[in-house]
């Protein structure tokens, strides 16, 4: 089958990118592994480094996981303290990043299921929302066959926030990760346990089932 | 439809590019021709883009500053095993917190329990082992427990040997056991003996060990240990005497003056000597210095 010229440039374009990715990658782990020799040689401003250089991702993923800043800011200091407690046992068996998220998620799910069964979410849900007068997004009136007009507003933005939060735990992290965070599969996989094709599918089941509650939602 | 289900099973891949030639050529194919699984697949980049477009949020700026202090703060050892106990109860999300507290709360108390209980309960406990070595040693006795000279005539015999002691031992402060505690100490040898045995309080304790020896021959008794620490006031002997002569033993004791039985007994407790045979038991004597 002969390859079109668009085709042969998104190959060279997929290539050099993840050329691109994969050296990054390698050299940010290379920059983390001194760190934690520093820090096991008892220098803490190695730690220091490590969380400067993670603080606003771990905090994101937090913030995914409670929907709340003062929530996120408590748990994402959990986790930073949870890993310099435990950096000492830490083998590199994986890259201390995929760690240290895989500590972000076990503690971010802990902390939904315990502010869930606390009402955290049902007290504070509606009123999150109030603040930008867009209640009535329940009742949007879109009657564009065009979805993609509905992006720029903010009525999707709290759709999906509560679509997700009705997600399944297990379906929940993942779409987190992958979705809004950008890990790729394999970290995925990494740190939650599991085989890449068990992620794929759960991510895609997650997928559809926000994509139909988005649509009863808006249309 | 079947096909509309299987199309839609292929979309995330699809979507990012990672569908082999031959499926994404079917797939594409098929939304061309199927209205509905478009405006379907258009949902579904539609939700992946709103997903990927949330707002962005960023920790506040002294959030080094925070962690550092929270780092510290539970550096202490104390601290440590508290949030190790927390981390652990927040690990199990499975189990409601009131139970896992309440779940700590009852192994704490049962800890207390097991540690601070009287020997008595805790022998059942002992292993084969410790029962064996037990048996071939003194056996050793936590509170002061004296005799009076009433209670030793139908004293009952013991068919086990008294259990172990725990390593620290209740004390009054003016060199004796005491069972009201003031503060603790490691056992001494006149704490080595067992709840089946005698207790003998005497100002001149010396005295009073040359008496025993004196009383022996005469109800034909047999010295097998003898342990004295001058300096810390207290002897330990062992004896095996005739069952018969159990009582007669404690009322010489008594008797020969120079010593004195049951100054602070436990009234409800009888002592009871570990039988050796038929007709003879093994006893333990404790002497300790009477205050003066």
């Amino acid at each position: 089958m002969p390859l079109d010229l668009e085709t042969i440039l998104n190959l060279i374009c997929l290539t050099v990118t993840s050329l691109a990715l994969t050296g990054s990658s390698s050299q940010a782990n290379d920059e983390d592994e001194k760190l934690i020799e520093r820090f096991a040689n008892g220098d803490r401003e190695a730690f220091s480094q490590l969380v400067t250089k993670y603080q606003k991702k771990v905090f994101s993923v937090a913030y995914r996981f409670v929907g709340d800043t003062e929530e996120a800011n408590d748990l994402a200091q959990e986790v930073f303290t949870a890993a310099y407690q435990n950096l000492k046992n830490f083998r590199g068996d994986s890259k201390f990043s995929t760690w240290l998220f895989q500590i972000a998620t076990n503690r971010g799910k802990n902390r939904f299921k315990y502010l869930k069964r606390r009402g955290f979410f049902t007290n504070r849900g509606s009123s999150e929302n109030d603040d930008e007068g867009d209640q009535s997004y329940r009742a949007f009136p879109d009657h564009s066959t065009n979805p993609e007009d509905l992006l720029s507003g903010s009525q999707i933005r709290h759709a999906v926030l509560e679509a997700i939060n009705e997600l399944d735990p297990d379906h929940r992290d993942i779409v987190i990760l992958r979705d809004i965070e950008g890990f790729s599969y394999d970290e995925i996989a990494q740190m939650l346990n599991l085989p890449e094709g068990t992620t794929k599918s759960r991510l895609h089941r997650a997928r559809m089932v926000v994509k139909e509650k988005l649509k009863k939602v808006l249309l | 439809m079947m096909d509309c289900e299987r199309i839609a099973d292929q979309f995330g891949a699809f979507y990012e590019g990672d569908s082999d030639a031959q499926t994404e050529k079917m797939v594409k194919e098929h939304l061309k021709s199927c209205e509905a699984c478009r405006e379907d697949f258009k949902w579904y980049g539609v939700t992946i883009q709103a997903m990927a477009n949330l707002e962005q949020v960023a920790p506040p700026n002294d959030f080094l500053q925070q962690l550092n202090a929270r780092i510290d703060k539970t550096s202490s050892p104390f601290r440590s095993i508290i949030s190790q106990i927390k981390n652990l109860l927040n690990s199990l999300p499975t189990v409601p917190v009131p139970v896992g507290t309440v779940s700590l709360a009852f192994v704490t108390v049962i800890a207390f329990f097991v540690y601070y209980a009287p020997s008595e309960i805790i022998q059942t406990g002992k292993s084969d082992m410790t029962a064996k070595r037990e048996a071939s040693t003194p056996p050793i006795e936590v509170a002061s427990r004296t005799v009076q000279p009433h209670m030793v005539a139908s004293a009952p015999f013991a068919s086990q040997p008294a259990p172990y002691s725990r390593a620290l031992v209740p004390y009054d402060g003016a060199g004796r056991p005491s069972s009201a505690t003031v503060s603790w100490r490691f056992p001494t040898v006149a704490d080595e003996i067992g709840g089946d045995n005698l207790t003998v309080e005497s100002p001149r304790f010396d005295i009073a060990l040359k008496n025993l020896k004196d009383i022996l021959p005469d109800i034909q008794g047999q010295l097998i240990d003898e342990k004295i620490r001058w300096a810390h006031g207290e002897a330990l002997v062992g004896v095996i005497i005739p069952c018969s002569k159990y009582g007669d033993l404690a009322s010489a004791l008594v008797n020969h003056g120079a010593v004195e039985v049951g100054a602070r007994s436990l009234e409800s407790e009888s002592p009871a000597p570990t039988r050796v045979d038929n007709s003879n038991v093994r006893l333990y004597i404790r002497f300790t210095q009477a205050p003066q």
